[in-house]
């Protein structure tokens, strides 16, 4: 194979980061072939693996290789493959030199679609500290180092407990006791078959509701996506009986949102206009109802549409809680800002809530353990104009403290510059899902 | 957290819990007195020493990090030593009565 030149990497290592990153919050398809000169990767969060492997083809894919289901999940890149027995040998090596000479130190293995580990990279003498224990060692050495593995899966074991169907999770919960079982009884050769059999079943958690797939078919075509109205309405009746569903489903219904706004924009017939603008709007509701609502947040309390002037004025110089009309506890506020219409406040949340998701991932914070305070998440921000757009003024007012000597505090309109955003902060919970503290538009001269 | 510097500990939960729109001095005391959390709690502690005796972040760093206002540097000063003692010291909710009567 001739070898690629070091700007040929670069490109190909930006854009195989990017999928690698996009992979750790979403499953994608993918398509892995020998090509003349190396490997073809191609992958797609919301493209079929046909479409994939054209996109492989079309770039020079020879007859080897594989599709299937890409997962990342924290060092591991899982390649769930459709064809176990037609993938070539030793690929998981191959494909985790093509991910190094790329700069992404990472631990790759197949898996079949059942979740059977096929091929899990023969993994090198670099990586031995952080391979399996083996038995032999001194027992409570062992017993150490399975806990150190199973503690390294917890952010994505809650994020498969708080996901799967119940029936799945069902399943999961019992591979959890039996192995606390097994570590309580000091038998480490139980412990591993059982943290085997653990992670085979957190890298195959099926998807919560059947949105990916129906999303994935219609894509952003109008005439496809509003035939989904009935998606909508059973995730609402889905929402009324199980709050917590809104937290689970969140990326599927943001992703959702997204291709209606796109297909609205593709100025399809005006049924099938008014058709998507009620589906959007069924779901603005629900994320502004269901989700980050009080007593979780103050978000929508204090900066949510429908609140005057004079209660952010109250807010400043009483310190009245807008909605109670109580006197709140804390540091008085000098800047009282709102959204005045629910779906600028949702696109924000949209945003911001996405950051979040994205900051856990990228630095690895696990949640606390059970019973603890939260883990707070430093503040998530962006632009207004990035999030709202060009018309972002017509989306937000505000006031702010303005202090004279000798004389009462008074209230003026705030200023809001180029630079102002929409603020939130986030508390990770025990149970690994998100509650907002606050969201609010923030006014920057 | 284990990888975090003093300084971005403190950044990390002043930006967290001291901002005006989100103020929680009670659940931030709460989490740092957590066994768990001894680490944050003692790089916490040492930078705010840190930042009192002028070492550490100024007024205008404050102020952005956590969305607040303060008059000036002797009003920002009293109002972290009120912060430290009530974390670290058993003293008073550092936002005095009169501040609620504003």
């Amino acid at each position: 194979m001739a070898k690629k030149s070091k700007s040929e990497l670069a490109v190909e290592a930006k854009e195989v980061a990017s999928i690698i990153a996009a992979a750790r919050k979403a499953r994608h398809n993918f398509a892995l072939f020998h090509g003349k000169d190396d490997l073809i990767f191609k992958a797609h969060k919301s493209k079929n693996k046909s479409a994939c492997r054209k996109m492989a083809k079309d770039e020079g894919a020879g007859a080897k290789g594989a599709v299937g289901a890409l997962e990342v999940e924290e060092k591991f890149v899982n390649l769930i493959v459709e064809d176990p027995d037609s993938t070539p040998a030793n690929f998981a090596k191959t494909f985790r030199a093509y991910l190094s000479a790329r700069g992404l130190k990472m631990k790759v293995r197949l898996l079949s679609e059942d979740g059977d580990v096929i091929d899990d990279g023969a993994e090198g003498d670099e990586e031995a500290a952080d391979a399996p224990p083996e038995l032999g060692d001194d027992i409570e050495q062992v017993l150490e180092k399975i806990a150190k593995h199973f503690e390294a899966m917890k952010t994505s074991l809650l994020r498969c407990l708080n996901s799967a169907p119940a029936d799945y999770r069902e399943r999961v919960v019992k591979a959890v006791e039996l192995y606390k079982k097994a570590m309580k009884a000091k038998s480490p050769d139980t412990a591993l078959k059982a943290l085997a059999a653990l992670r085979k079943l957190v890298a195959a958690t099926p998807s919560p509701v059947i949105i990916t797939d129906r999303l994935s078919s219609a894509g952003d075509d109008p005439e496809a996506l509003g035939k989904l109205d009935g998606l909508v309405n059973t995730c609402a009746a889905q929402v009324t009986s199980d709050p917590a569903f809104m937290d689970r489903a969140f990326p599927e219904m943001r992703d959702m949102r997204k291709a209606l706004k796109t297909a609205m924009n593709k100025k399809p017939p005006p049924s099938n206009i008014a058709e998507l603008k009620a589906m959007k709007e069924a779901l603005d509701t629900m994320f502004y109802d269901h989700v980050d609502k009080p007593p979780r947040a103050h978000g929508p309390e204090c900066h949510g549409p429908g609140l005057t002037t004079q209660q952010q004025e109250d807010r400043i110089l009483k310190k009245k809680n807008p909605r109670t009309g109580k006197k709140f506890k804390g540091k008085p506020v000098h800047k009282a800002s709102n959204f005045l219409d629910e779906a600028a406040f949702v696109e924000s949340q949209m945003v911001l809530r996405t950051q979040a998701l994205d900051h856990i991932d990228d630095n690895g914070i696990k949640p606390p353990p059970k019973g603890a305070k939260p883990v707070r998440l430093p503040p998530m921000k962006a632009k207004l104009v990035d999030v709202l757009g060009p018309n972002w003024q017509t989306s937000v007012q505000g006031v702010k403290r303005k202090k004279q000597k000798g004389q009462k505090d008074t209230c003026v309109d705030a200023t809001w510059g180029p630079d102002s955003n929409c603020k939130a902060i986030y508390d990770l919970l025990d149970d690994g899902t998100l509650r907002l503290v606050t969201l609010y538009p923030n006014p920057i001269a | 957290m284990a990888d975090r510097t003093p300084q971005q500990v403190l950044s990390d939960m002043a930006s967290g819990y001291l901002n005006p729109q989100a103020y929680d001095v009670e659940e931030l005391k709460g989490f740092l007195e957590e066994a768990h959390n001894a680490d944050v709690r003692t790089a916490f502690q040492s930078a705010l020493a840190e930042t009192l005796s002028g070492n550490g972040i100024g007024r205008g760093d404050w102020e952005e990090l956590t969305d607040d206002e303060f008059e000036d540097d002797a009003e920002w000063r009293d109002y972290l030593t009120a912060l430290q003692a009530f974390l670290f010291e058993d003293g008073p909710y550092p936002i005095p009565d009169e501040d609620d009567e504003n």
